[in-house]
């Protein structure tokens, strides 16, 4: 394992800009609405005033409401580090670290859901059983696109799934599961991070929450940990389905990066875009958008190892 | 150039499972429709060389596929009053992980069928394979008769890109015939469908079955409007 200044210097920007794409979503929502919208750098402000705030805990909350925030930020933050910039190496990374990623975001649901439902309200525990289904049928998906990317490239960890291998299986047969891929990594990224089709970030309003209500009885820094950790993880995900694409390019590495923001920025207006143009979907069809998601991942791990 | 053909091959599974997995009869019309540009266009560019005969054939498959079916079947539905929704007898999510399993099952099919020629692609046989299977399935698993028109198209198209592999030796006559055979059967559908709605009022084929003569004496009426969801083929004696 070695330690590589760039992979360093990128996923401390990830840590850095990951709020900006929330700001830059909103912008284009607000934008496409016809409003001005909040600032870009809203986010920030947003994360600085809760920072500066105390918190409230309801006397029938325990240890698990507490440390939950904390957990979430910390399971995340570590899911930031085996995060690459195309070829250029992640923090960290060891063969079968997939499950890690897997693992660590699995725990931070664990978190949350537990944290809801330690309030005891039954308002919680309600979206704490949406997310619980959602990720149910969300996670399979996200574990068979990691099989898929494992028999295209045949490595095992993030980083070399998103590295150089990938750039050869292009313009391979394997080409037509790779755009399989990132349609299924687009709807698990609106599924994980809460967003339209699946869930309204926007709204407290009790039909339609999921995320929203599990983090209802959080205030001030925990609610900041738990803002900052979806951030987090939008990027996450964001970064995943731009490395994949970017995949396809081979060129210096400042090239690489500054491709890799434009994409970030993209991947946040098509986020946007569709979070404009369409309705949340009725929580029984969820599951079936879902599916789609998990077929199309096992379709493309089944074409990858039919031209292998 | 293979890469653009398997391209094109994974957007025709991909709409073959649309046309599964869609809750309107009109957009799984389109879809089929789509699915048969594809494949006339998949037979221009499988083919090396371009004669005057290639080109009538795919320029005839996709205007015959792609817009005059389509039109035909969406002024059908319009004209037939066809309501909107699918009404399958299977589930959406349960069709669409059936279809899954039907596109596994041909990936293994293809691994055992060995030909004794190279093809362009190793996709066109499997991707074939499944379409034609979601085809038959959604003909099964569809409760309109329309769906299974439009079922139809699929399972035709499925056959239609098997033909790729032998692009060699098929003639062009062949093709047309196909073409033909396809033509005629959709539009004897959609007369049979308009007829069949105008002295039914639905074209609900689970009950075709009441419209032997089995009570001659007595006479009923079929439900107005009535589409019934609960049952299946099995227990439509129990209501006449």
């Amino acid at each position: 394992m070695t330690l590589d200044a760039s992979a360093i210097i990128f996923t401390a920007t990830g840590f850095i800009f990951a709020p900006l794409l929330f700001g830059i979503i909103n912008k284009t929502k607000a934008f496409v609405g016809g409003r001005t919208g909040a600032p870009f750098l809203q986010p920030y402000f947003d994360l600085i005033k809760l920072m500066q705030k105390g918190g409230v805990y309801s006397v029938t909350t325990g240890w698990i409401f507490t440390s939950a925030p904390a957990v979430v930020l910390a399971s995340v933050g570590v899911v930031m580090l085996l995060v690459p910039l195309a070829t250029s190496g992640a923090v960290f990374s060891f063969n079968g670290d997939i499950f890690l990623f897997a693992g660590l975001l699995a725990f931070a649901r664990l978190a949350m859901i537990l944290a809801a439902m330690d309030t005891g309200s039954a308002f919680e525990g309600m979206g704490a059983s949406r997310e619980a289904m959602i990720s149910a049928i969300s996670e399979p998906g996200l574990l068979l696109m990691w099989v898929a990317l494992a028999v295209i490239t045949g490595q095992f960890s993030v980083e070399g799934m998103l590295g150089g291998d990938l750039n050869f299986a292009w313009s391979s047969a394997a080409g037509p599961a790779i755009v399989l891929l990132l349609v299924a990594l687009f709807l698990l990224m609106l599924a994980e991070n809460a967003r339209i089709p699946v869930d309204d970030p926007t709204t407290h309003l009790e039909l339609t929450m999921v995320h929203e209500v599990m983090i209802l009885d959080h205030s001030g820094p925990d609610l900041g940990f738990l803002t900052y950790a979806a951030a987090l993880k939008l990027w996450i995900f964001a970064a995943l389905l731009v490395n994949i694409v970017l995949s396809i390019y081979d060129g210096p590495l400042w090239a690489t990066a500054t491709i890799f923001g434009v994409g970030m920025v993209l991947t946040a207006i098509a986020v946007a875009l569709v979070e404009s143009t369409m309705a949340r979907l009725r929580m029984i069809q969820v599951p079936e958008l879902l599916t789609i998601a998990v077929g199309l991942s096992a379709m493309s791990a089944a074409i990858a190892l039919g031209v292998r | 150039m293979e890469n653009l053909i398997d391209f094109l091959l994974v957007l025709a599974l991909l709409l073959g499972f649309a046309c599964l997995g869609l809750r309107r009869v009109s957009q799984c019309v389109w879809a089929a429709a789509a699915q048969g540009i594809i494949t006339g266009i998949l037979l221009l560019i499988v083919h090396d060389k371009v004669e005057i005969g290639l080109i009538i054939v795919v320029a005839s498959s996709i205007v015959v596929k792609g817009l005059v079916v389509p039109w035909y079947l969406t002024r059908t539905i319009r004209t037939g009053r066809v309501e909107v929704e699918v009404e399958p007898f299977i589930g959406f999510n349960l069709s669409l992980v059936v279809g899954g399993l039907a596109f596994g099952a041909a990936l293994w099919l293809s691994t055992s069928l060995t030909l004794p020629f190279e093809i362009d692609s190793e996709l066109i046989i499997p991707i074939s394979l499944a379409t034609a299977f979601i085809g038959l399935l959604t003909i099964i698993s569809r409760r309109k008769a329309i769906t299974q028109v439009a079922a139809f198209l699929v399972l035709e198209n499925g056959i239609f890109m098997f033909g790729l592999v032998l692009v060699s030796a098929l003639p062009t006559l062949v093709e047309m015939g196909v073409l033909l055979d396809l033509f005629a059967a959709v539009f004897v559908m959609g007369v049979t469908i308009h007829n069949i709605n105008r002295e039914f009022d639905h074209i609900d084929t689970s009950r075709l079955n009441q419209l032997h003569d089995m009570l001659p004496a007595r006479r009923w009426r079929m439900p107005r409007n009535g589409v019934r969801r609960s049952d299946g083929g099995g227990s439509d004696r129990a209501n006449l």
